[in-house]
């Protein structure tokens, strides 16, 4: 596995899971996000950076690949994403997703992106896919994460930082990095914050 | 009762006339002033445009007119030499070359391939004039700097003319007439008023009668007729001709018709094999793109939409439409086979495909991509539109979309997808002050009740609310609500409302 330098982090807006990662979320990687049901406090966790990636208009647009639910302007907006960067793509099947990761990731155009992958374990025709993923992340200083449930956590992936986000409870997030390029592994534990 | 005409008008005799002076300047004229007229006479154009039969280079020509006045128009090199000339009647040619191959005139024809010529010639020059008869006229003063003279300009015409197929004589003069009547006679170049002087009446485009008179007359170049005194020249001869040679030397303004290259591209080819398979349908595209190309090089022009029709062995007919976000350009051609095989890719084909054709709107080019005007580079995020692109020929149009805020209470309208992102902008008043969940749940959906309470996988746990929504009185559309963030045993945090008027619970949204 290629561990070609990390060209920039991006922080996290959590301060522990910044000190885990080593800086913030690296791009130039693939990021794998397993989570136990997409479309939940997976977006939290994504927020702030994507906030900070849309603010910034000269790094580019993000993109939303495949999302499992409809993300709600008004609380996009409020978590501080510009919506006039924010590109949304809706698939038919899930191959599609990675297909437009795909794309995205060989087009450069996009600061961040966050790819849906579906429920579903890929099929086996779908894993060179992955690695082909992997090194077209390698190409760009695009923030690449691909979110999948948890039960694909014991699949063979060449994702470079695999992660599991739980929530045991229901102002908790739990985070667990399993795999981090040379970085140690390690779990933090964060606050979610519900502004009143 | 001829008056004696002045003499500043009397046409001067050739030696009157500066002929040591090079053309250029021998047109100090006011009205043709600085024009640079180049023509391209295509004499073979009626047999060019003639569908050749397979593997016959033997003697061809071109006939016109009615019955026993058929007579042979043009004629290729191997029929003239064994002696077919234009004006010989179509039975005497016939008698002299038994296997000639003959072909009737086809004015269609010759007039498409000259409005194509037209568009082609439009990279040299934004005027160019149509002559019917077979020519084309270029004013070429204005881009005599950019293909560097004169010489060169005739060079890279007469080069392209040749790859194009046609046989074309080039003559350049002063004035469009001028330079047309000597291409015709294909005179050898010259001092541009002496040559016009030395030019038989015979390439004048006048009827063969006029001309048989004029030469049995005496007058059988232009200086011939240039020494008779004008009035006594017009009787004879017609004000129209009098006014023709004046429009030649400059005399008199011409009128032209400049051509306007039509502002839509069709292309359209038979496929040399039925087939379903992409990437034969793509192979037999890529000549059609490829002439697309050229066109939008050509004319500097872009594509904004492309129309690509399939016709189906089974006559019927599937149409599909490439819309590009960011037209392409002359350098951008070359991704319009890979979106088209993106389009493609996606679709059933009833029956396989026999004819393909390509229509696009032409419009103009936008500036270079790549650099912009100062050539700096490109920043990230300008590759979006064709990213954009390459999705929707896949995904479809509607699944690539930005979003946007509106101004409105209701929480499943306080947002609109908008087609185009970054294109929606967002109110700056009455956005919502409380929290909103980052995922919307298309419809809300009803929640049970467990011992009274609203569950959903599990009881739920009232965290904060109630913020109580009351709106849309005024457009049937009303709502009264109370909402709330719940919580679940599995740490999910949902975005819950009771309904005011039905005491029912639902879940409206997800906290993320």
């Amino acid at each position: 596995m290629s561990d070609a330098p990390v060209a920039s982090l991006i922080p996290t807006g959590f301060a522990a899971l910044d000190v885990l990662l080593g800086g913030g979320w690296p791009t130039g990687v693939l990021t794998e996000l397993l989570v136990p049901h997409p479309g939940g406090a997976e977006l939290g966790l994504l927020c702030p950076a994507l906030a900070r990636l849309s603010g910034d208009a000269a790094r580019g647009w993000v993109m939303l690949i495949a999302p499992p639910r409809l993300p709600y302007a008004p609380g996009l907006r409020g978590q501080g994403l510009v919506l006039e960067r924010l590109v949304l793509v809706k698939v038919r099947q899930a191959p599609e997703a990675l297909w437009a990761l795909d794309e995205t990731l060989r087009a450069g155009a996009c600061a961040g992106v966050i790819a849906w992958a579906g429920t579903a374990a890929l099929p086996r025709h779908a894993r060179p896919l992955l690695q082909r993923l992997h090194l077209l992340a390698g190409r760009q200083t695009c923030w690449a994460v691909l979110v999948r449930a948890a039960r694909c956590r014991p699949e063979r992936s060449p994702a470079r930082l695999r992660l599991e986000l739980r929530t045991p409870a229901p102002d908790r997030l739990q985070v667990e990095v399993f795999r981090n390029g040379w970085r140690g592994a390690g779990a933090v534990t964060l606050e979610r914050c519900f502004p009143e | 009762m001829p008056r004696p005409v002045p003499r500043p008008h009397l046409p001067g005799s050739p030696a009157l006339l500066p002929p040591e002076l090079p053309a250029r300047a021998a047109s100090a004229g006011p009205a043709p002033g600085s024009r640079l007229w180049l023509c391209l006479h295509l004499p073979e154009l009626s047999l060019e445009v003639q569908d050749p039969s397979p593997g016959k280079d033997g003697p061809r020509a071109v006939w016109a007119g009615e019955g026993r006045r058929a007579l042979i128009i043009t004629a290729n090199g191997p029929a003239r030499e064994l002696g077919v000339h234009p004006g010989l009647p179509l039975n005497g040619a016939l008698a002299r070359v038994p296997r000639l191959d003959i072909h009737p005139r086809r004015p269609d024809l010759e007039a498409a391939a000259l409005a194509r010529l037209a568009g082609w010639a439009g990279r040299f020059t934004p005027t160019v004039v149509i002559e019917p008869a077979g020519a084309l006229l270029l004013e070429v003063r204005g881009s005599l700097r950019l293909f560097n003279g004169l010489e060169a300009l005739r060079a890279a015409v007469a080069g392209e003319v040749a790859s194009l197929g046609h046989g074309a004589r080039l003559a350049s003069a002063p004035t469009a007439r001028g330079a047309l009547w000597l291409a015709r006679a294909a005179v050898p170049p010259a001092p541009f008023r002496r040559a016009l002087a030395a030019l038989p009446v015979e390439h004048l485009g006048w009827p063969d009668r006029v001309v048989r008179a004029l030469v049995q007359t005496g007058l059988s170049t232009v200086g011939d007729c240039l020494r008779l005194p004008r009035e006594g020249f017009a009787r004879r001869w017609g004000a129209g001709r009098l006014r023709e040679l004046d429009e030649a030397l400059g005399r008199s303004p011409e009128v032209f018709t400049v051509h306007v290259p039509a502002t839509r591209f069709t292309a359209s080819r038979e496929l040399p094999a039925e087939t379903r398979e992409v990437t034969r349908l793509i192979a037999g595209a890529t000549p059609l793109l490829a002439e697309l190309g050229a066109t939008l090089t050509a004319r500097q022009a872009a594509v904004g939409r492309l129309w690509c029709r399939l016709g189906m062995a089974d006559a019927t007919e599937t149409r599909l439409c490439l819309v590009l976000r960011q037209p392409a350009g002359p350098d951008a051609a070359g991704r319009l086979p890979g979106l088209l095989r993106l389009r493609l890719e996606g679709l059933a084909l009833s029956a396989p495909v026999t004819r393909l054709t390509l229509q696009a709107d032409l419009e103009p080019a936008a500036a270079p991509a790549g650099t912009d005007l100062l050539g700096a580079a490109l920043q990230p995020g300008d590759g979006l539109p064709a990213l954009l692109d390459r999705l929707r020929a896949r995904l479809g149009g509607p699944a690539v979309q930005g979003l946007a805020l509106r101004a409105e209470h209701r929480p499943e309208r306080a947002f609109c997808p908008v087609p185009e992102p970054g294109a929606g902008g967002s109110p700056a008043t009455g956005l919502p002050r409380r929290p909103r969940p980052v995922w919307l749940l298309p419809e809300p959906r009803g929640l049970a009740l467990v011992a009274g309470q609203p569950a959903w996988q599990g009881a739920l746990c009232l965290e904060a609310g109630p913020e109580r929504i009351e709106s849309g009185w005024w457009d049937g559309g009303d709502i009264r609500r109370d909402y709330y963030r719940a919580s679940n045993a599995r740490g999910a945090m949902l975005w819950i409302y009771q309904d005011l008027r039905t005491r029912r619970w639902y879940l409206h949204g997800v906290f993320g």
